[in-house]
């Protein structure tokens, strides 16, 4: 496949418009981030891989729907996020047992399993903001993956996740609160959980109704 | 500090107001003068400071680890991506529309063999007809001003602006209702869909039902869906990501799934099966197509 100069817009232009090129070469612009996105939030490989593929094919779907109120990433990644999100909810309504982690040889976790999510000479601290992080309530999770690991604007994280700006800050901070603990940078305080993240979201929509 | 001493301290809006969430709010000031006045606060607020840049700082080095999608995965998706197929080229516009200029040309979609332009706005338009304008009698009683009363109008600007309608992938024979039933995903396959005479069963009052005063109304969160264009989007998207033909509407139900707020949507697919299918409020939102949160066949 060649690549062009073209835009991501118009990429998706020109897919809607029956170019059969252009939806491929916006996912190969994109899919390392995206892969990013995916295997942080889900961190099972096939899992992550699943929900990608099945994001980009309701992208490829759904492309005419694009109003470009957004730019392209953005919308891509709110689907890829969404469909991570969904997974997230189905796999806690039908909870399965982890396979330990530790002590299976390299080739079975190439084939299934956690990714490795660092270079190895940090693999140790990699693991544990990893493990970390996927303790933390979803909504926090994916808060944090998007603005802290992913370095995305609070602003375009909100659109992405399609809420306000303010949740996106209360998640992320109390989502800090708790890794801060699981980390050793903090000695325990009592935090609450989803019913402060609740207060959290009310009082963010809140700020964002009276702005 | 201890884990006593931090107890003194609400934590939770500590974070807050460290991470920025009170800005803009009373609650703002409220934790600085607590932070500038009370000693826990204070040490919890310096404590706090230093463990949250801490961690961001741990986030931003595991983030800037590259991650390259292995090859096999980006192969497998490459392939699935260049074996869905594209849909056929529309040429032209049904009912005597307006012309196509320039423009519009280049803004062209493509539909389904099974779906128009003229059918999606349709559908919406029944629907609204049917079922929005009920909503927006309820939604006069409890919130007066609101703009479901003139969601029929709505549909109707839409239906005639032709083009921006998406494309039909569904039809309506039943109702729209809200009656805030809590579904679940684990019983999901087992729900049934709520009568169309709640009295009959004693159920809540149906939203728009005859000489029946509405004590229930939409949950504020999907308002947004009210509007038939959005409406319509969600269920469209809700068709595409089922992707089993032409689907046919029974109920649409402004409710809830596990605890949060959710349209459920009963249909029948184009295998004949029934589903249900619980989306969240962003529905038919560019870029969140259904907001599935999740889905089931019937028995």
């Amino acid at each position: 496949m060649t690549h062009s100069t073209r835009s991501d817009a118009e990429l998706l232009r020109a897919h809607v418009d029956g170019d059969r090129h252009a939806f491929g070469e916006l996912f190969h612009r994109h899919r390392d981030r995206l892969w990013a996105v995916a295997i942080r939030t889900l961190t099972d490989r096939e899992e992550a891989a699943d929900a990608l593929q099945d994001a980009l094919l309701n992208a490829h779907r759904s492309a005419h729907r694009f109003r470009g109120d957004s730019a392209v990433t953005t919308w891509l990644h709110r689907i890829v996020v969404n469909a991570c999100l969904d997974r997230i909810r189905r796999r806690q309504a039908h909870p399965t047992v982890p396979l330990p982690d530790s002590g299976r040889p390299d080739d079975e976790r190439s084939v299934r399993g956690v990714e490795p999510a660092a270079p190895a000479t940090d693999h140790d601290t990699a693991l544990d903001v990893r493990q970390a992080l996927s303790q933390l309530p979803e909504e926090q999770r994916s808060a944090l993956i998007l603005v802290d690991v992913q370095g995305y604007p609070v602003a375009e994280a909100a659109v992405m996740l399609g809420v306000a700006e303010g949740t996106i800050k209360s998640r992320c901070a109390r989502g800090r609160v708790r890794l801060a603990t699981m980390l050793g940078h903090l000695r325990n305080p009592a935090t609450s959980s989803r019913v402060g993240s609740s207060k959290a979201d009310a009082r963010a929509a809140k700020v964002e109704e009276s702005k | 500090m201890t884990g006593r001493e931090f107890s003194k301290v609400d934590i939770d809006l500590l974070a807050d107001y460290v991470g920025g969430a009170l800005d803009g709010t009373p609650e703002k000031d409220a934790v600085a003068r607590l932070v500038a006045d009370d000693p826990a606060w204070a040490q919890a607020h310096a404590e706090l400071s230093a463990a949250l840049a801490a961690v961001h700082t741990d986030l931003t080095a595991w983030g800037g680890a590259t991650e390259p999608m292995p090859a096999d995965i980006a192969d497998r998706i490459g392939a699935a991506l260049a074996d869905e197929p594209l849909r056929p080229t529309l040429t032209a516009m049904h009912g005597g529309r307006r012309a196509g200029t320039a423009s519009q040309a280049a803004r062209r979609r493509r539909w389904p063999a099974w779906g128009t332009p003229a059918a999606i706005a349709a559908g919406i338009a029944v629907f609204a007809g049917f079922g929005l304008s009920q909503l927006g009698g309820l939604s006069d009683s409890d919130d007066a001003g609101s703009s479901g009363a003139n969601a029929p109008v709505a549909a109707q600007d839409e239906a005639a602006a032709g083009a921006a309608a998406p494309q039909a992938l569904f039809d309506v024979t039943g109702q729209m209702i809200a009656t805030g039933q809590d579904y679940r995903s684990v019983t999901l396959s087992s729900a049934r869909a709520p009568a169309t005479d709640a009295r009959a069963n004693g159920d809540q009052p149906l939203v728009g039902q005859e000489g029946s005063k509405a004590r229930i109304s939409v949950p504020d969160h999907l308002r947004g869906l009210t509007n038939p264009g959005v409406l319509g989007s969600c269920l469209n998207s809700i068709a595409q990501e089922h992707n089993r033909g032409p689907t046919t509407i029974q109920v649409v139900d402004f409710a809830r799934y596990d605890g949060n707020p959710a349209l459920v949507v009963f249909f029948t697919d184009g295998n004949g099966e029934r589903w249900v299918w619980a989306s969240g409020p962003a529905c038919g939102q560019p870029g969140s197509g259904a907001d599935t949160r999740g889905s089931a066949a019937l028995g």
